[in-house]
C-alpha cells in the first residue's frame, strides 16, 4: 500500500513542495528513507516510530521505504516527522487514503506524540497559497506565523492524535485566524524614546533627515557622548511598516529561528548591532547551507555598527554591493540563494584611538601616524556610500542635568518623517526606487531644482572648500530630503547650508 | 551434562510451542551464522535469538546482542527467505532471554520485534 502527502522544504527564504511517499511492504522489517535527506530527516525515522508507538499506533513491522521528492534537492530539518508518520498510518490503512488531497502537512515530532514548533512556516504558507492548496496542518506554536497570509486554511495541531482524528473527520479544528489590522496597530511600541537623550540636538536632527531620505549615517565622537543612545532610538522615528514589509522581515526572522515565541510576527523595525569582532558571513550571510547575516536581519530596519573602524577590513568592503543592491547573493558550491537586505547602515566612530581629537576638555594623546592608521580602515568607497557625516560632541554639564529641555519625542519627528516619506514615494512613482539616497545623476538633475541664492551658496561653498563632484551630488541629495521635510518644492538656501553641515568628510575638518 | 545454553533454547521452544507458534527450524545453521529458532504464527515467520544465563552478574542476556550480532542474524534470515523461497510473509526478529538460578527456570522473558534490518 502506498501513500501520497505533500509537505515542505526551504531553499534560502523560499519554500518548494516536496512530495512525501511512503511505501509499507512485506518484507524483512526495514525503515528506509530516501530523497537526499540531511541528518535530522534521517533520524525522523527513530522520532516516527517512537511517536507512533507512544501515542498508541501499530507501527507496522514490514518494510517502509520513503521517498522525498523532489529527489535532487537536499531536504532539511524535522519538518518531515509529521507527514512520514502520517503517511505510514496511511499505508497501514489506518488513515484513508483520500483525507490529504488538498493539504500541506509540517511538524516535528517528539517521541510521546507531541507536535514541536518548526522554522520557516511564514515562507511554506506564501509557497501553498503560490501553489494552490488551500490547507495547512501545522504545529501550534507556528500557527500564528502563517495566519498572516491570507486565502488558505490554517489547521493547528499539538498532537499526532489530534492530526489523525482530525484526518479521520472524527474532529474539526477551527482554522487559525489572526486579526491583522489590529496585529499591524499595536507595533511601534518601543522601550526607548528620542527625548531620552539630552541636548545633542544638532545629531538628532541630522539623524531625522537621515531617516526621511533612508541615507546612511555615520556618527564620529568622544566616547560617552550618546552615539549608541542616538543609534538605538532611530527605529523609533522611522515610518510604520506596512504587512508586507512585515512579512518580508518575519521570513528572514523564521528561517533563522529567531522569532519570537508569543509573537512571531515582527511588528517593529529590526536594530541590528553586531560586535565588532564579526566574521564575513556573520555579517553578510553564509555557510554551507546559507543562512541570512545580520544585513539581512536588518532588512527594513537599522544596522548599527559601533566601534565602525575596529571592525574587519574585509568584513566592512564586503557591505559595498549589499548597500548599492538592498539585497545579496550568496553562492556555495551546494546552491545560491538572494537576502533581501535593504537596510539603514549607521556607524559610530571615534575621531582616533585614544578618542579625544578635536574634544573641548580633553587633550588627545595619538601621534598623527596612529590617527591616520585609525582612519585609514575606512576606505573611500565605502566612505561614498555614507551621505551623512557628523560630529557628536561631548555633553556639557549644563545640558546633562538640565530637566526640562529634553527635546522633542519620536512620534512628533516620525509624523514629519513619514510626510517625507510620502512625498518621495509619490516622486518615484514610476522609478525603481523608493527614497532620495538611491537617486543617481539623472534623477538629481530632474528633482534638485534650486533657487537662485541657494545656487549662489553651492557654487561659492564648492570653491571655498574644495568640495568634489562626489560630494556634490551628496549635498543635493541631503538638501532635497530636508527640502521634502518642510514640504518645499524648491531646495533652499537653508537646505543647501545644511547639508553642507553633514558633510564632515569632506570639509576635511575631522578626518 | 547439557550446557545452560542448550537448555535455555529448548525451554524456549517449549514456551514458543505453548504460545501457539509452529517450529519450523532449530539451530538453523550455514556457514557464517546461525539462527536459534524460526517459528511462524499466523503468517508471519519469526527469528528468534535464544540468550541464556545463569545470573545477571555479568549484564542482562539481552545487553548480549550486539549490534554485529544483530547483522548476522539479518544476512541469516536473508539466506533462509531465499534458499525456501518464501513469499507473501510478514517477517519478524525476536529475542528469547531465559535466566536461571542454581540451575533452575528463574524468569523466561518473549520481547518481539527487536532490531530492523
Amino acid at each position: 500500500m502506498i501513500a501520497k502527502l505533500y509537505s515542505a522544504s526551504l531553499l534560502g527564504v523560499d519554500a518548494f513542495l516536496v512530495e512525501v511517499e511512503v511505501d509499507v511492504a512485506k518484507g524483512l522489517p526495514s525503515f528506509n528513507i530516501v530523497g537526499l535527506p540531511d541528518t535530522a530527516v534521517q533520524e525522523s525515522r527513530e522520532r516516527v516510530r517512537a511517536a507512533l508507538k507512544n501515542a498508541e499506533f501499530q507501527f507496522p513491522i514490514q518494510r517502509i521505504t520513503v521517498n522525498l521528492a523532489p529527489a535532487d534537492v537536499k531536504k532539511e530539518g524535522p519538518v518531515f516527522d509529521l507527514p512520514i508518520a502520517i503517511g505510514i498510518l496511511i499505508a497501514n490503512e489506518e488513515l484513508p487514503e483520500t483525507c490529504n488531497d488538498d493539504n500541506i502537512i509540517i511538524g516535528e515530532l517528539s517521541l510521546n506524540g507531541r507536535i514541536r514548533p518548526v522554522s520557516g512556516v511564514l515562507s511554506i504558507a506564501l509557497l501553498a497559497r503560490a501553489k494552490g492548496i488551500a490547507n495547512i496542518i501545522l504545529p501550534q506554536e507556528n500557527a500564528r506565523e502563517a495566519a498572516i497570509v491570507e486565502g488558505i486554511n490554517i489547521y493547528p495541531a499539538s498532537n499526532l492524535r489530534q492530526v489523525v482524528r482530525f484526518l479521520n473527520k472524527e474532529i474539526s479544528i477551527p482554522s487559525f485566524y489572526v486579526n491583522k489590522e489590529e496585529l499591524m496597530s499595536n507595533k511601534d511600541e518601543y522601550p526607548v524614546d528620542f527625548s531620552d537623550v539630552k541636548g545633542q540636538q544638532q545629531a538628532k536632527r541630522a539623524l531625522e533627515v537621515a531617516a526621511a531620505g533612508g541615507h546612511n549615517a555615520l556618527m564620529i565622537g568622544p566616547p560617552g557622548c550618546g552615539k549608541t543612545m542616538l543609534a538605538k532610538r532611530i527605529p523609533t522615528i522611522l515610518p510604520s511598516l506596512t504587512l508586507e514589509e512585515s512579512v518580508e522581515i518575519t521570513r528572514l526572522y523564521s528561517i533563522s529561528n529567531l522569532v519570537d515565541k508569543k509573537e512571531p510576527i515582527m511588528t517593529s523595525r529590526p536594530f541590528r548591532s553586531p560586535h565588532h569582532t564579526i566574521s564575513d558571513i556573520g555579517l553578510i550571510g553564509g555557510g554551507t547551507v546559507p543562512k541570512p547575516g545580520e544585513i539581512s536581519l536588518a532588512h527594513h530596519g537599522v544596522l548599527f555598527l559601533d566601534e565602525f573602524p575596529e571592525f574587519g577590513r574585509s568584513t566592512l568592503e564586503s557591505l559595498r554591493q549589499p548597500l548599492e543592491n538592498g539585497s545579496v547573493t550568496i553562492s556555495r558550491a551546494l546552491r545560491s540563494v538572494n537576502y533581501l537586505s535593504n537596510f539603514m547602515l549607521v556607524a559610530a566612530a571615534n575621531p582616533c584611538p585614544c578618542g579625544y581629537y578635536g574634544d573641548s576638555e580633553k587633550q588627545c594623546t595619538c601621534t598623527s601616524y596612529q590617527i591616520q592608521r585609525y582612519r585609514s580602515k575606512i576606505s573611500g568607497p565605502l566612505l561614498d556610500r555614507i551621505d551623512i557625516q557628523i560630529e557628536v560632541p561631548r555633553l556639557n554639564y549644563k545640558e546633562l542635568i538640565d530637566r526640562k529641555n529634553n527635546g522633542e519625542i519620536s512620534s512628533d519627528i516620525r509624523i514629519r518623517v513619514e510626510q517625507a516619506r510620502k512625498i518621495q514615494m509619490s516622486r518615484f512613482r514610476d522609478r525603481n526606487i523608493y527614497n532620495n539616497a538611491q537617486m543617481n545623476r539623472k534623477d538629481i538633475q530632474k528633482h534638485c531644482q534650486l533657487s537662485k541664492e541657494a545656487w549662489n551658496l553651492l557654487t561659492k561653498a564648492m570653491e571655498r572648500l574644495k568640495l568634489s563632484a562626489r560630494a556634490y551630488d551628496k549635498i543635493l541629495k541631503l538638501a532635497r530630503t530636508i527640502a521634502d521635510l518642510e514640504l518645499k518644492e524648491e531646495i533652499q538656501t537653508a537646505h543647501i547650508a545644511e547639508a553642507i553641515q553633514y558633510r564632515s568628510l569632506d570639509r576635511e575638518y575631522l578626518f | 551434562m547439557k550446557s545452560i545454553g542448550d537448555s535455555g533454547e529448548e525451554l524456549a521452544r517449549a514456551y514458543l510451542f505453548k504460545k501457539g507458534y509452529r517450529i519450523l527450524e532449530q539451530n538453523y545453521k550455514v556457514s557464517f551464522g546461525e539462527i536459534d529458532i524460526i517459528a511462524e504464527k499466523s503468517n508471519c515467520i519469526c527469528f528468534v535469538e535464544v540468550k541464556s544465563r545463569k545470573s545477571n552478574k555479568y549484564g542482562t542476556p539481552e545487553e548480549a546482542i550486539t549490534r554485529y550480532k544483530q547483522k548476522k542474524i539479518v544476512k541469516v534470515a536473508q539466506l533462509y527467505i531465499k534458499q525456501k523461497r518464501i513469499k507473501d510473509k510478514y517477517f519478524r526478529f525476536d529475542v528469547i532471554v531465559v535466566v536461571f538460578n542454581n540451575y533452575l527456570l528463574k524468569e523466561i522473558k518473549h520481547i518481539t520485534n527487536v532490531f530492523f534490518e
